[in-house]
């Protein structure tokens, strides 16, 4: 099983993944506007955005660039989908266009995809989007047809600086041990992994580390695959259907017997 | 609480008016099915259970293309029946329509070849009519649990009470249908002024709650369009049913049912927009 690591302490805001992302699978433009959040105009992923450069600005902090204490500190992280271990969208998806492949990515089938939006409603990081010029829904292939040819994703090709690095997932975890281990030694103390395996989501296969906050880089504290939702939901249903019967048999029995007696009463 | 400046995490639904249109015409469908075949077996007027499967006919035939208009690739409608997947709300409900749209034309056309011919029809009829009340009682809720059991934070805060409100509002709307075909038995009366009642309840519940989770059931567009919908489905019927003017509750229940999927949809992509639920 492979997976992504991606380091925001390497990260330099290049945006080379987002370029060779766009290059290789031929995603379309998907808006050219200054967003003024800091230099992030990419402003999320999307149907047409599958990694996203985001920029978070602090007050100076020792070794988060920015050597005056003047001046913000800069932090930059590149986000892709999560691949998660239990994915909202690959429960939820109807026809079974989406599915795990056998490197453990999941990926939308897209001569399959009819474009009904329910994956759309169902992840819990907001990755997955419906593309309006086409109808179907898009989002990170990781790279299924590189990794096929035992190639690494294009993002993490590109990437300068090996912030995003690809590779046998459980490998990724120790290097990323090992970095936290070496981080921490160094005094950021601040930086941690974000793999949410204690939530339902059970863990994803594209892991970060981020410093601070993880909120700040718009990763949710405790993301929820909606299927854990549907005991509920079904048993609220059931519910909803048995006091419709209920109600019913018992409104026209009676009301049945009301009948009866008035047309004995005219006869 | 720290967010990326503050905006959205998730995604909005992506839907257009062909879904909260569908939610409405099928689930009162659904509930016809299941009010005609519970009248039928407990003995009452012929015309009510005719009328009844008509309704719920007519409701299935209008939902699929609506469905289907709604898809981003609508001549890929089929892929929806490639998998039947237990754990996708919307694969059951799919499959749940495919059946309850062939045994509710089955029951309709039967019960009108019997009325018009000798053919020997009638088991073929009723046998659909069951099915179809089944399938039926799944096409009024289940559209509750497509909405409860996903991302979005109003409506899986609300996951227990949205298949019951739309499996009342469905009853509702049924009802309603019926009374303007003509219909008066009281029993139908009793199930409106016990939906109306229901939907008052809910819309009093919904108004006061004040968590940042549930704003969007009471703030800005889909706020007023939430209690639109509930002033319509529960105190306005109501009123309107105690002073004897069943026709005039009817099509406030009709309006107020279309309205509070229309009002939930809404609400959903109010909530998406909100980072500091989500985070």
């Amino acid at each position: 099983m492979t997976g992504f690591f991606t380091d925001s302490t390497l990260c330099i805001g290049c945006k080379a993944c987002e370029v060779a992302c766009k290059e290789w699978n031929d995603v379309p433009e998907d808006g050219l506007k200054f967003s003024g959040n800091s230099y992030d105009n990419t402003i999320a992923l999307g149907h047409s955005t599958w990694r996203h450069v985001k920029f978070v600005e602090h007050e100076a902090t020792i070794g988060a660039g920015g050597n005056a204490p003047r001046l913000m500190t800069w932090q930059f992280s590149s986000d892709v989908c999560k691949h998660c271990e239990n994915a909202g969208c690959l429960e939820s998806c109807p026809t079974g266009s989406i599915v795990r492949t056998e490197f453990g990515g999941v990926y939308v089938q897209p001569d399959i995809c009819n474009g009904c939006g329910y994956c759309v409603v169902n992840c819990p990081f907001g990755v997955i989007d419906r593309r309006p010029t086409d109808g179907r829904a898009f989002k990170c292939t990781f790279c299924y047809d590189r990794q096929r040819a035992g190639e690494q994703p294009a993002c993490a090709k590109a990437c300068p600086t090996q912030s995003i690095l690809f590779g046998d997932l459980e490998e990724l975890q120790l290097v990323a041990d090992a970095r936290i281990a070496k981080l921490h030694a160094n005094g950021m103390t601040d930086a941690k992994i974000y793999n949410p395996t204690d939530s339902s989501v059970g863990g994803v296969h594209a892991f970060f580390l981020v410093r601070g906050d993880a909120r700040e880089y718009n990763l949710p504290a405790n993301p929820v695959v909606p299927t854990v939702y549907l005991r509920d939901a079904w048993g609220a249903a059931a519910a909803g259907a048995a006091a419709i019967a209920a109600g019913a048999l018992v409104v026209f029995a009676l009301g049945g017997k009301k009948r009866m007696k008035n047309a004995e009463r005219r006869t | 609480m720290s967010t990326y400046y503050d905006l959205p995490l998730l995604k909005p639904p992506v839907w257009t008016w062909e879904v909260p249109t569908y939610f409405f015409v099928g689930g009162a469908a659904g509930a016809a099915a299941a009010l005609g075949a519970i009248a039928q077996v407990t003995g009452a007027d012929q015309t009510l259970v005719r009328d009844a499967r008509w309704i719920a006919a007519a409701g299935a035939t209008l939902s699929a293309p609506l469905l289907v208009a709604d898809l981003g690739r609508p001549e890929r409608f089929l892929n929806m029946l490639r998998v039947f997947k237990l754990q996708s709300p919307m694969s059951v409900g799919a499959w749940t329509l495919t059946a309850f749209g062939s045994a509710s034309s089955a029951a309709a056309f039967a019960e009108l070849v019997q009325r018009r011919t000798n053919l020997p029809v009638r088991v073929v009829g009723d046998a659909s009519a069951v099915v179809a009340a089944a399938t039926g009682l799944v096409m009024a809720t289940y559209t509750g649990v497509l909405l409860g059991a996903t991302a979005i934070p109003v409506w899986n805060e609300n996951v227990r009470l949205l298949p019951v409100h739309f499996g009342a509002s469905a009853l509702g709307s049924a009802v309603s249908l019926l009374e303007l075909r003509g219909h008066r038995d009281r029993a139908l009366n009793a199930l409106g002024l016990g939906t109306a009642i229901f939907e008052t309840l809910v819309a009093a519940s919904l108004d006061a709650g004040d968590d940042r989770v549930n704003a969007p059931l009471t703030r800005g567009r889909s706020g007023t369009l939430v209690r639109l919908a509930g002033a319509l489905s529960g105190p306005v019927p109501l009123a309107l049913r105690l002073f004897g003017a069943r026709k005039a509750a009817a099509i406030a229940t009709l309006a107020g049912s279309l309205a509070t999927r229309f009002a939930w949809v809404e609400a959903g992509k109010a909530s998406a927009r909100d980072p500091r639920v989500a985070l």
